[in-house]
């Protein structure tokens, strides 16, 4: 069976980021009360020169390598959302998660916690507010279908009957 | 203090210091932050017996809004405000989106107030509590997008936003900018040239604080609801796809694109700079400023010919009708090297593009010849002469020199030079107050005219423009009931139609869309948020919205009469600075040639202002404002608002 036919992840598609920052601000607010972007869990990185914009995000690694690193196994999936959480709990504030992830994805707040994506329990509020759909929370399958319809357009644009 | 930071950073160049003093609540809670700040601390501290713009007595204050930088839609803006325009010797003011302004208030202040002049150039260091003047020698002279590449590796964090000016600036060129994000102008009267003249080259933020908010969990529901609904508006679409650009067809289709200097509505090859050319041909993808689900910018490419290889963001409406229809110039890969140029130089597309039209019609008029122009041919559409000509003027060389002064002071000049009387070639300027006006054809638009006119900054399209007449006019709008999807209070739009001011051919109640806009706008401009998210382009962000967002920012009690009452109060403020410089009633007149030149073709042919019609409008936007049939403010009207120290101010002046 092809894996994530049936749990969303959040995909994002830089093409469709317009660099806005709204993402930044609408983490930043429900997750922690404040607008700031460096409490924010996703970070749009920007070339303005060559109108660029990439949103970062935590990709939830099938083979997490925070989850793989953590000493105390703090680090787990939810069977839910399958999003890859931390458990507060346990977590001794080693910061070998934050060594680890491959792409910035955890980072230690101002109170020695531990932060990290967390899908919002499985409404993730990045996507909800992002205007172009270049984040989307959705299944990898349908994600990939609507790619495949995309390309498959311009090819039928071609293979259309004239005249 | 939640909401705003409670900080101001105090410059004063001359004296090489920088002080940071706490933010006045009761201040705070009148003027909002943005527009308001900087226009009531320009009234409160500038001396107005210094009349050279370039004095180092001249004042500037850069101030980002109440919600800039929160999760308010199109939260990302920031005003700049200077006491002496060198562009029109008056208080003048513009702003910005882009993501400065955010990042000032994350570093914690609430507005930047800038003094004095340095002998050197410097540039000032924000980072955090960490505020210092730094040396510019090594950024004197460059650009603006290197002067912004070489401060973020120079600090080593890629996430500095720097606002600058550019050689323009630096050359004193009134027809410059300010620009942040490389791309994003503060056009404001040339108040880059009061920083040139005060050697300020740049400020670089960095900001990692917050801004806490008094309820958060109600601001988060106000915003979400909001964005939603603005997505969800029937304009969103066309908005966010095309940005400004789409202003070329629909101008072009009323027969209303100022084309060939004003000389007519009607441009035959619009349809090669419009939106729809720009989004199929050029565009690479939608951009956005800060925090804004509109995204009406574009990242642009030309792939061939003589301008291929030029990329970059925009372009705005006012730069493909100001450079475009204005000028003569179908060509939109010229248009878009034009708009890169002009945000390298540091130039203001509008006051730029006024004064070649300006040259481009002394030419057709045999009036300007290959001697004045140094051997550069000024025929209509001959966008080589045009890039020419902004290089000089941003560098004060040849027949440029004579055109960076602006519109007005360049036909006033040209005059003198030729030996002509000046009143003949001021005629040919398209002004209101010095500030040449934005590519908005006036005849044929009673609200939007008075509008222009009474703008406090000089006619621009970023004050009162009454679009609702435009919109009403076209069908979109048919009862009060309707205009309160876009925000505004049942009450104000039954006024509306009581007073029959929708109607185009109406010179009654305009007055009315006037003053609403310019109250809605002025509060727009104090909280940050740009006025494409208000009624004004159709979409919902009114004055209900800001007073939730607000009363939920700062825990204060703000209605939808509080929040417009607080617009009313910066516009008296600003219409009190003016008349302290001497502005009355005359100042308030658009141009002569909108009531002598009918329009000559095409849908609006024809059309031309009425003196005694525009009389009459006057008159009831002075008492409707509750001034003086001068044009100005009555103690009476300053107390109601809580501006009893401005009246006082007006009698000692001998004013009041």
């Amino acid at each position: 069976m092809i894996s994530g036919l049936n749990f969303k992840i959040l995909v994002v598609t830089p093409e469709k980021c317009t660099g806005c920052r709204i993402c930044e601000m609408a983490c930043s607010l429900h997750k922690e009360g404040v607008c700031s972007p460096s409490r924010s869990r996703i970070h749009v990185v920007k070339w303005e020169r060559e109108g660029i914009d990439v949103p970062m995000v935590c990709w939830h690694c099938e083979d997490a390598p925070c989850a793989k690193a953590c000493p105390v196994k703090a680090i787990y999936r939810d069977e839910e959302t399958k999003a890859v959480l931390i458990d507060e709990d346990l977590c001794i504030g080693c910061r070998e998660c934050m060594a680890v992830c491959p792409f910035g994805g955890v980072v230690m707040s101002d109170e020695g916690k531990m932060v990290k994506c967390d899908l919002c329990g499985g409404d993730p509020f990045c996507a909800k507010l992002c205007p172009t759909e270049a984040i989307q929370y959705a299944k990898p399958s349908s994600y990939i279908l609507a790619k495949k319809r995309e390309i498959a357009l311009k090819v039928m644009e071609t293979l259309r009957p004239t005249g | 203090m939640d909401g705003w930071k409670g900080k101001l950073i105090f410059l004063d160049l001359s004296k090489e210091k920088v002080k940071v003093e706490p933010l006045d609540r009761d201040f705070a809670q009148l003027f909002l932050g943005g527009r308001g700040f900087s226009s009531k601390l320009i009234f409160d501290l500038y001396d107005v017996s210094v009349e050279d713009p370039f004095s180092p007595e001249n004042l500037v204050c850069i101030c980002p809004g109440l919600l800039t930088g929160t999760l308010a839609p199109t939260s990302g803006r920031f005003e700049i405000g200077v006491a002496r325009s060198p562009l029109t010797g008056l208080f003048c003011d513009g702003n910005a989106g882009g993501a400065f302004g955010p990042e000032l208030r994350y570093a914690g202040y609430d507005g930047i107030v800038i003094t004095g002049s340095s002998e050197k150039p410097v540039y000032l260091h924000v980072e955090d509590s960490h505020v210092e003047l730094k040396d510019a020698g090594h950024l004197w002279g460059k650009d603006v997008w290197d002067t912004t590449d070489i401060l973020r590796s120079e600090l080593g964090d890629e996430e500095f936003k720097v606002l600058t000016i550019g050689p323009a600036g630096e050359n004193r060129d009134a027809t410059c900018a300010v620009l942040c994000d490389y791309t994003r102008a503060v056009a404001g009267g040339g108040v880059g040239a009061v920083l040139g003249a005060k050697k300020l080259k740049a400020i670089a933020v960095r900001g990692t604080g917050e801004i806490s908010l008094a309820d958060p969990s109600e601001f988060e529901a106000v915003a979400v609801e909001l964005h939603e609904a603005i997505r969800k508006a029937p304009f969103y679409r066309q908005l966010s796809r095309y940005g400004t650009p789409i202003l070329v067809s629909i101008f072009s289709h009323l027969g209303a694109l100022p084309s060939y200097d004003w000389q007519t509505g009607v441009f035959k090859e619009a349809d090669k700079i419009s939106g729809e050319t720009l989004v199929s041909k050029y565009s690479v993808k939608s951009k956005a400023c800060f925090g804004c689900p509109i995204h009406c910018s574009h990242f642009y490419l030309v792939r061939e010919g003589e301008y291929a290889g030029t990329m970059g963001e925009g372009p705005e409406y006012e730069a493909l009708g100001g450079f475009g229809s204005r000028c003569g110039v179908s060509n939109m890969p010229a248009l878009l090297y034009i708009n890169n140029l002009c945000n390298r130089l540091g130039l203001d597309v509008i006051q730029a593009s006024s004064s070649i039209g300006l040259a481009m019609h002394l030419w057709q008029d045999k009036i300007l010849g290959l001697e004045d122009t140094g051997g550069l041919s000024l025929e209509w559409g001959n966008h080589q002469a045009i890039i020419e000509l902004l290089k000089q003027m941003a560098s004060r060389k040849g027949f440029g020199e004579i055109l960076a002064d602006g519109a007005l002071k360049a036909a006033r000049k040209i005059a003198r030079i030729k030996g002509l009387p000046e009143e003949k070639l001021e005629y040919y300027v398209i002004h209101t107050k010095g500030y040449a006006h934005s590519n908005v054809e006036l005849r044929g638009s009673k609200g939007i005219a008075l509008a222009y006119g009474v703008a406090t900054r000089g006619g621009d399209h970023l004050r009162g423009h009454a679009t609702q007449e435009r919109y009403a006019s076209l069908g979109l709008y048919k009862k009060p009931e309707d205009w309160v999807m876009v925000g505004v209070p049942l009450e104000i739009a039954k006024a509306w139609y009581e007073r029959n001011a929708l109607d185009p051919k109406s010179p009654t109640g305009k007055a009315l869309l006037v003053i609403y806009n310019e109250n809605l706008f002025a509060v727009a401009d104090a909280l940050g948020i740009c006025k494409f998210a208000t009624s004004w382009q159709n979409l919902p962000f009114g004055p209900e919205y800001m007073a939730k967002l607000v009363t939920a920012a700062t825990g204060i009690k703000y209605d939808w009469r509080k929040i417009l009452e607080c617009g009313e109060r910066i516009y008296n403020v600003e219409k009190a600075l003016q008349v302290r410089y001497g502005c009355r009633r005359t100042h308030d007149y658009v141009p002569q040639r909108f009531f002598k030149e009918p329009l000559p073709e095409g849908p609006r042919k024809g059309e031309v202002l009425k003196r005694e019609e525009y009389d009459r409008m006057l008159d009831e936007y002075y008492e409707a404002r509750g001034w003086t049939k001068e044009g100005i403010p009555t103690r009476e009207k300053l107390e109601s608002l809580r501006l009893k120290e401005v009246s006082d101010d007006l009698e000692r002046r001998g004013i009041l």
